[in-house]
């Protein structure tokens, strides 16, 4: 009797197993994306292109209300030097952006909504070559373009409250938007997607996109000690799967880089 | 056959199981699915209530016994699957540690299933002991029976002659 009771359990367990099995493999048989419905990832939020850019702009003006933003024009021609390398290689967009850089020590960027980019002094202190600013402005032009800060800010704080805030202006709603947006972070996949589109514009931009590695490589290095500074490291997590994944990208052979024909040493004394 | 049957109380018969016993041994069915529902998203009530109604009911008799008995741990997996899912999907949806892959999908169809067929084996049970017969699931019937059944169980119900014997013992 006890016998048959155990061999009733070992069925009962090699029975949920197989269940298990059967649907970790089931789904490859369905060509449809079935799991979007319940994904974050998807493009399911309700919120336009021009409610997005209204926000985007309410958020940058808050920000820059407390932050001092740096004009030179030579180090603004050296930024736009990159940043052209890169969204004309972006294809077509919804997003007219504008980056902005801030006199803050951070090595940070932050991606703001409406195509809004917000860079922080401290990159381009921290980067060795225009190349590793590159790696970094694609990657955040990736958040802006697969509309990862919306879904971000509509899963944090709800799309009511988005919408109020569109409608109404009011600088403390607008005040914790900010925040919530230099502090938080994105979810690994987002990190990941970013990282992906981000190498691969790169790459048609002719920019080495090993310079993502490079530069995640300084930063880890640099982390050992920690350093309060290294903003974009400490907001974006899940590291070492990106340091592999961005070890691991594959670049063709028919690959030619074009280097960014920049004094980056004139432009880091300009800003000292 | 004789031997089995004698490690064994025999099985009472529909014809002689009061209703009031049968309506106890259904509810023990029926009753988790209001405790289950009471209990999204936590899947705790569940398994309380099941513990508070097996402790309550079970020296009724044999036959509820057996039936609150089977109830009770047969719903132990699908608690168990449900907080794997619960705790799973937290860590993927609120605290972003993790992200949806192909495990977590099987685990959301194992789990699904696993609540169905729980759901479906218990209705089914439930009239089965509302008419006064056995009903037995994969290894929590054998179980169960062996548990509440066998001879070897010293376990005393409402009404039988050896719980009254123990009321007034003899002097020597």
């Amino acid at each position: 009797m006890k016998s048959r009771i155990w061999f009733d359990l070992a069925k009962l367990l090699v029975g949920f197993i197989l269940l298990w099995a059967v649907f970790v493999y089931l789904p490859n048989f369905f060509p449809a994306d079935w799991k979007s419905a319940f994904s974050f990832d998807s493009d399911v939020f309700d919120m336009s292109i021009e409610q997005e850019e209204k926000l985007g702009e309410f958020i940058l003006d808050n920000i820059l209300d407390d932050a001092e933003e740096i004009e030179n024009p030579f180090v603004d021609s050296v930024m736009w030097e990159i940043e052209s390398r890169l969204l004309n290689k972006i294809g077509t967009t919804e997003y007219e952006y504008r980056f902005k850089l801030v006199d803050d020590p951070l090595v940070n960027a932050v991606t703001l909504p409406g195509g809004n980019i917000i860079v922080f002094r401290g990159l381009l202190d921290f980067a060795e070559t225009p190349e590793e600013v590159a790696a970094v402005l694609a990657h955040e032009i990736a958040h802006v373009e697969k509309r990862h800060v919306v879904q971000k800010l509509v899963t944090e704080l709800g799309l009511t409250f988005l919408v109020t805030v569109i409608t109404g202006g009011d600088a403390t709603l607008i005040h914790e938007i900010s925040r919530t947006l230099i502090s938080g972070v994105f979810s690994r996949s987002q990190e990941s997607e970013a990282d992906e589109y981000g190498m691969n514009l790169m790459l048609k931009a002719q920019i080495d996109p090993r310079s993502l590695a490079a530069f995640f490589r300084k930063l880890n290095r640099e982390n050992m000690g920690y350093d309060e500074h290294l903003e974009w490291l400490m907001s974006h997590p899940h590291n070492n799967a990106r340091i592999k994944s961005s070890l691991e990208f594959e670049v063709p052979d028919s690959f030619v880089s074009q280097p960014i024909n920049v004094d980056w040493e004139a432009v880091q004394e300009e800003l000292k | 056959m004789s031997d089995q049957a004698s490690l064994y109380h025999p099985l009472p018969q529909p014809d002689e199981i009061p209703v009031r016993d049968r309506e106890d041994a259904m509810g023990a069915y029926l009753m988790m699915f209001a405790a289950v529902a009471v209990a999204l998203p936590l899947p705790v009530i569940n398994l309380i209530a099941a513990v508070i109604y097996y402790y309550v009911n079970r020296r009724k008799s044999r036959f509820i016994h057996f039936h609150s008995l089977q109830s009770l741990l047969s719903q132990l997996p699908t608690t168990f699957l449900n907080w794997g899912l619960l705790y799973w999907g937290l860590q993927v949806w609120l605290f972003h540690n993790t992200e949806t892959d192909d495990l977590f999908w099987g685990y959301v169809g194992m789990v699904v299933v696993a609540n169905i067929l729980y759901f479906v084996f218990s209705l089914i049970a439930a009239v089965r002991a509302r008419k006064g017969r056995m009903y037995y699931f994969l290894f929590f019937g054998k179980l169960s029976y062996d548990m509440v059944f066998s001879v070897n169980r010293s376990f005393r119900y409402a009404g039988e002659d050896d719980l009254k014997t123990l009321q007034n013992k003899p002097p020597f």
